[in-house]
């Protein structure tokens, strides 16, 4: 472009579109130079319109919106998918919960052992013989045997 | 979440009617068919999921233009492959030019990428968005969000500063 520098942008206003001033029209009829520059000016805007909207215009993938579908229905699939699997965790919760708590409240060996070994038989108590606390006690010197106390 | 049945059938026309502009969207923000495609599959599989709190089916095509310029300025901050940009859309040059037109064309195209990329972001997301096909000024405005004066104004600044550097 060799237009005055003083018009420059006006001039690249004018090839963009815009009507042209009164003085810059005036300047125009009496500067070949810069009427030149607005010829250009216009050609050049007109290419890069031209290859703005040809990069604008590039075309999606033919098969793109059933990709878009397929993915929604690999998608519904998933989330009946994920439906299933809380709806089976939640029915299994209070069964793994009931099992948890039996099995915290299970009766242990060790009080088996326990009660088993401080265990008497009621018939125990019968077969004991009257005298039989004597049996287990030393008499001491000068102590009637009868007069003990068991 | 649609039913199976007809609110998919539903969805499904109205995904068909939107995808070409949300991968033209995805693209002028990504310059990179791949990830495009990506970014445009992730817009209408997010829309899916929320497309019970749209009311009016008419409000989906702004909607999810968007959501698809939302995720494609998210994926051109965070990935660094995206930097990889592809040339696709010079291929796309009529057929009939001969092949020293087509390579001038292509290396012009080249330059005017790179100028592209070195405007700044709110330049550049009004000149790109403007030039497509589906967009006017008003749905631009929708979709950045900004008023309509604004988007004029900025397209006049990038186109002015394109054509400054270009005619430099």
């Amino acid at each position: 472009m060799t237009g005055c520098a003083k018009w420059t942008d006006a001039l690249a206003d004018c090839a963009l579109g815009h009507a042209a001033e009164p003085a810059l029209a005036a300047h125009l009829a009496v500067c070949p130079g810069c009427a030149n520059a607005l010829r250009e000016s216009r050609a050049t805007a007109a290419l890069i319109n031209e290859a703005l909207d040809r990069r604008a215009a590039v075309e999606p993938p033919f098969h793109g919106p059933e990709r878009v579908m397929a993915r929604v229905s690999g998608r519904n699939r998933a989330d009946t998918r994920a439906w299933w699997k809380w709806a089976a965790v939640g029915s299994l919760a209070p069964v793994v919960l009931i099992a948890i708590v039996l099995w915290t409240r299970r009766p242990t060996l060790e009080t088996d052992v326990t009660a088993l070994s401080t265990w008497h038989s009621p018939t125990q108590a019968l077969l004991r013989p009257p005298v039989g606390a004597a049996w287990n006690m030393t008499p001491r010197l000068g102590e009637g045997f009868f007069k003990m106390k068991p | 979440m649609p039913e199976p049945g007809s609110d998919r059938a539903d969805f499904e026309r109205l995904m068909r009617e939107s995808y070409r502009l949300v991968y033209q969207i995805a693209y002028s923000v990504l310059s990179n068919a791949a990830d495009a495609e990506e970014v445009t599959q992730d817009t209408f599989l997010t829309a899916y999921e929320k497309i019970g709190s749209l009311r009016d089916a008419k409000r989906f095509r702004p909607w999810v233009a968007r959501a698809g310029w939302r995720l494609a300025l998210n994926r051109r901050r965070g990935a660094t492959r995206a930097m990889g940009r592809d040339s696709a859309w010079m291929a796309c040059r009529p057929a009939s030019e001969d092949p020293e037109a087509q390579a001038s064309g292509r290396e012009f195209e080249a330059r005017l990428q790179a100028l592209v990329d070195l405007l700044p972001e709110k330049l550049r997301a009004v000149v790109l968005l403007i030039g497509i096909e589906e967009m006017d000024v008003r749905t631009v405005s929708q979709i950045l969000k900004i008023p309509e004066g604004t988007v004029r104004s900025r397209l006049h600044l990038a186109r002015r500063q394109l054509l400054r550097e270009v005619t430099r």
